[in-house]
């Protein structure tokens, strides 16, 4: 970005040197030349960037915290001025048998989007659901004077006791929307996932058998146990303050109650928040003993893919901060993917496989993983991938509406109490603005070589030929996935 | 402005996959921070941000298909040409009075100065979250291509990108993608903007950015041929109204060609020629830079100036994009291929207020009731092709045998006030629309760059309330009582007729 040198041409550089040797004198003698420095770029950032990078987290005030006669824990963000109104109800999917099938999350997030957006049609109000680790969340949003209104259509729709009608459509909408068949990629990752997290196949997934062999007592149940607010958290931003809509949240309470008994966490982490941690000791590494076994998914040849992950804790903010740059650096090579939440995270690696040598695309992957990990990048790397990181999640944020509910959910899973949770985003930022090549190198060494540091690593490939994988099983034993667990 | 409250957006086709898994078979977008899908260094070039005049909504919620499915021919119409009045009345857009500024005290207020370089600098204060928008503007567009060079102003402003002596060839873009930002490019008929969003951490760069990009780009045969492959990749805008039928009524002859195509006589450019094309048309004294960020204006617009302080003075030179209105009590009527009298279109002032106006009045025509008197299958459908500079109003009527007359009904009822609760409610739900959408920093920083042209603005700078520049205040006030005024009557309109057949 500088202006260009002047001495930058170079046949005055020369003339330049040659003048500086004269008048110097320098004899023309041998001389042996300097050892060759490696150039480390390590500079440090300047300070007034790294403290605007540093304010990369929403000026939210401390929420207004109650807890409704329903058991709803609400959080209430007020913004002064804000012209609108963002609710996002978070409801947990884990903690509950009902729960514990994709196929009926499927049909229970359909029901919900289908419900909310026939009651908010022609009423000013844009609703939404999507999901996110180990919760279902639904959204409105509106205009400040749509206040009351947002309120009282989540109550209608979340206070409905047995809408089996509506469960049925969904799940008739659900199977038009799934396709024929699964591409083998997401059968693979769903597979994977499920054996990391140690979850009973099908929770991952919905394929049309399961769907259509859904009872609808099971639908009911599910639904009765989403919908418990004595589990759930809503979170509101918007320029009015929770005062002034104390009759609509009352309201709310008292059309959406829960059925039958279930225990009530007392705190909105500890709703959202899922079993506990699955124990990576007790795996392997690949292709180094002892070896994690190669799982093949049944299934119809396509598109031969494997997929490699382990489960990583992530109970700190400087842990959470270096799986997020070891990701974004070896996204430059390789297609890998890390959900975090909250003390644990997932981490995935894709690899598509040659046809004629798959062996060596597996083997190729892994050592792109180990050579990373060998490897210390420069302080100045892993501030460009920080600042990258941090500022595309807020560019983002504001693209999507600037709904501070959406990074209130964000925040939630990055803090280990209620009240850490408005300042958990800002903390995880200025933790990633502190990187520490030294320390990422050992976290990488540790957490993310799958040939030495920890075990736990687990492989899968899907779609592949016979051919195919006789080539993988020349570097490593290779096992159905319904056979017996790995070492 | 696009439909903010849009429920029956189509839903993505369902992945089988559940939450964990979902979310790591969903690629790179989810999961390493939303803001990469789109900002990511080599991830997106800065060429292939879809330019924001591409597919704009109706914001009329009007309807979108079918409305002259059942049209019937319409009787011979009058077609002696109304009066046009080719004088701008720059106090007027439409019917509505102009708003006194003086009186808006109680909300956000804006900076708003031109520079003695001639470039004018709008800034804009929004806390809600640590980032900024900035848009740098330049009043020149497709229609200002020289006849024999269609499609010359998309190219050039393609070539924008390819950097100068301080900035490498797509530089400008990298910058702001490698901090997590987007940057884009906008080609429009009148306007050409270059749009970025970024943490506030980047503001500095970006700013410095926009005050180097009109200097001396470079220019090359070999960067050329890569501006040109990267311009014949974008595809033409479909307006609901005919080219031509836009060029009749706006006035503007440069309004009949497609912009977008790139032709062969491009390609035989020399880079004299092509430095020369650029230094004509993009200058600072033809720009508005908009800047929307947390701080406060007034601190953020001498960081601004110093930026620009070594150009040399200019006075600002704007061209006047007002259409040229037509006065007369009959619309002109203009024969088209395929048409059969059932379509009127009207030009719309370039302002934020006019477009407003426009919205609600189309939104009120949209949901009127037949009268007694009128034929059971009378329908009038509204549309609004949005466009910062050269927005064009298309009616289209269907089950009269005088559409004219109709539409006049219609008109009449409006002016009357016969209609007033009607027309408030359509008034009151633009506002909140329009509230909810403004709160980014980036539609804002588009509406204000949309705000109305100044041809001979004062120096220096002036404290204005943000909602007259954005047409906000216009839609606060109640309408009960107004009129639309002549600029929406029959009169100023272009209708669409039938060829005479050959005789």
């Amino acid at each position: 970005m500088s202006p260009m040198s002047p001495m930058s041409n170079p046949s005055r550089r020369i003339a330049g040197l040659v003048a500086a040797l004269l008048m110097l004198g320098v004899p023309g003698c041998k001389r042996s030349l300097a050892p060759k420095v490696e150039e480390v770029w390590d500079e440090a950032p300047p300070l007034d960037h790294a403290e605007a990078l540093a304010r990369l987290a929403p000026p939210w005030p401390n929420p207004t915290r109650a807890v409704l006669d329903s058991g709803l824990i609400t959080f209430w963000l007020h913004e002064p001025a804000a012209p609108v109104t963002h609710l996002r109800v978070l409801l947990p999917t884990r903690n509950d048998d009902a729960l514990r099938s994709g196929a009926v999350l499927a049909v229970l997030q359909t029901h919900l989007e289908q419900a909310l957006q026939s009651r908010a049609r022609n009423r000013g109000v844009l609703v939404q659901t999507r999901i996110a680790p180990d919760r279902i969340e639904l959204s409105a949003h509106g205009s400040l004077e749509d206040t009351a209104r947002a309120l009282e259509l989540l109550a209608g729709v979340l206070g409905a006791r047995a809408p089996e009608s509506g469960l049925e459509t969904a799940r008739a909408e659900v199977l038009t929307q799934l396709p024929a068949r699964a591409s083998t990629e997401e059968r693979a990752v769903a597979a994977l996932v499920e054996v990391l997290l140690e979850r009973p196949s099908g929770s991952e997934r919905a394929d049309r058998a399961a769907v259509e062999a859904l009872e609808a007592q099971q639908l009911l149940d599910g639904w009765q146990a989403l919908v418990d607010p004595r589990r759930a958290v809503l979170v509101v931003h918007s320029g009015a303050e929770a005062s002034e809509h104390r009759p609509a949240l009352r309201q709310l309470a008292e059309r959406w109650r829960g059925t039958g008994r279930r225990p009530v966490p007392p705190s909105a982490l500890a709703r959202l928040r899922a079993d506990p941690l699955p124990s990576p000791e007790s795996r392997g590494y690949l292709l180094t003993a002892p070896t994690t076994p190669l799982q093949v998914l049944p299934g119809p040849e396509g598109s031969p893919v494997l997929v490699l992950g382990r489960v990583l804790p992530t109970p700190t903010a400087e842990e959470r901060s270096l799986a997020r740059l070891a990701q974004r650096l070896l996204q430059e090579q390789l297609d890998v993917r890390l959900v975090i939440h909250g003390d644990l995270a997932v981490f995935i690696l894709r690899v598509p496989l040659s046809t004629r040598t798959a062996d060596l695309s597996a083997s190729t992957a892994i050592d792109a993983l180990v050579a990373m990990a060998a490897e210390r990048q420069p302080q100045q790397r892993l501030y460009q991938a920080a600042q990258l990181w941090l500022g595309g999640r807020v560019v983002q944020a504001s693209l999507d509406g600037e709904d501070w509910t959406a990074l209130w959910s964000d925040s939630m899973d990055l803090a280990d109490r209620d009240d850490g949770i408005a300042g958990a985003l800002a903390r995880d930022a200025g933790s990633m603005l502190q990187p520490d090549a030294e320390a990422l190198q050992a976290w990488l060494r540790r957490w993310l070589d799958p040939r030495g540091g920890e075990p736990g690593w687990r492989w899968l490939v899907a779609g592949a030929s016979d051919r195919e994988l006789r080539r993988l099983s020349r570097i490593t034993p290779v096992q159905s996935l319904d056979a017996a667990p790995a070492p | 402005m696009s439909e903010p409250h849009d429920n029956a957006d189509a839903q993505p086709r369902r992945p089988s996959g559940w939450p964990w898994a979902a979310l790591l078979a969903a690629g790179l977008a989810v999961l390493v921070g939303p803001g990469l899908a789109v900002g990511a260094a080599g991830s997106r070039t800065a060429t292939a941000y879809a330019p924001a005049e591409t597919e704009p909504d109706d914001p009329t919620g009007g309807p979108d298909d079918g409305a002259g499915d059942d049209d019937q021919p319409g009787e011979p119409v009058d077609d002696e040409p109304g009066e046009v009045t080719p004088t701008l009345d720059p106090e007027q857009s439409f019917g509505l009075p102009p708003i006194d500024e003086a009186q808006l005290t109680d909300g956000a207020m804006l900076q708003d100065g031109v520079l003695p370089c001639g470039l004018r600098v709008l800034v804009a204060q929004d806390e809600s979250l640590p980032v900024a928008a900035i848009v740098l503007t330049i009043e020149t567009g497709t229609e200002d291509d020289p006849p024999t060079q269609p499609g010359l102003v998309h190219a050039l402003a393609y070539q924008l990108m390819q950097g100068n002596r301080e900035l490498r060839p797509a530089g400008a873009a990298a910058l702001v993608q490698d901090q997590g930002g987007i940057a884009g490019l906008a080609v429009g008929p009148a306007q050409v903007r270059f749009e970025s969003l970024v943490p506030i951490s980047a503001l500095p760069d970006v700013l410095w950015v926009e005050s180097q990009r009109l200097r001396a780009p470079t220019v090359s045969a070999e960067l050329w041929a890569s501006t040109l492959r990267w311009a014949r990749r974008d595809t033409s805008r479909g307006w609901r109204a005919p080219r031509a039928a836009m060029a009749a009524a706006h006035g503007a002859p440069g309004l009949e060609h497609e912009g977008r195509t790139v032709t062969t006589g491009l390609d035989t450019m020399v880079p004299r020629a092509i430095g020369q094309a650029l230094a004509e048309r993009f200058r600072y004294e033809h720009a508005t830079l908009v800047v929307v960020s947390p701080h406060p204006p007034a601190e953020l617009r001498e960081r601004i100036a110093a930026l620009f302080a070594d150009l040399p003075e200019q006075a600002r030179h704007v061209r006047d994009r007002s259409p040229r209105w037509r006065s007369g009590s009959v619309p002109q009527a203009m024969p088209i291929a395929g048409e059969t009298g059932a379509t009127l279109v009207w030009p719309v002032a370039p302002d934020p207020a006019s477009l407003g106006q426009a919205t609600v009045w189309c939104k009120a025509l949209n949901r009127q009731r037949r009268h007694a008197g009128e034929p059971a299958r009378a329908r009038v459908r509204c549309h609004l092709d949005v466009d910062p500079r050269r927005a064009t109003l298309v009616l289209k009527v269907s089950g009269v045998d005088d559409p004219v007359a109709l539409v006049q009904t219609r008109i009449d009822r409006l002016e009357r006030g016969d209609d007033a609760p009607l027309v408030d409610r359509q008034r009151e739900t633009v506002r909140r629309e329009w509230s909810v959408e403004l709160r980014g920093p980036l539609p804002l920083a588009r509406s204000l760059a949309a705000a109305r042209i100044e041809l001979d603005p004062p120096k220096g700078w002036r404290t204005r309330p943000l909602a007259a520049l954005t047409g906000m205040a216009e839609l606060a006030l109640s309408w009960a009582g107004r009129s639309f005024g002549p600029r929406l009557q029959p009169g100023a309109a272009v209708h669409l007729v039938a060829l005479e057949p050959p005789p």
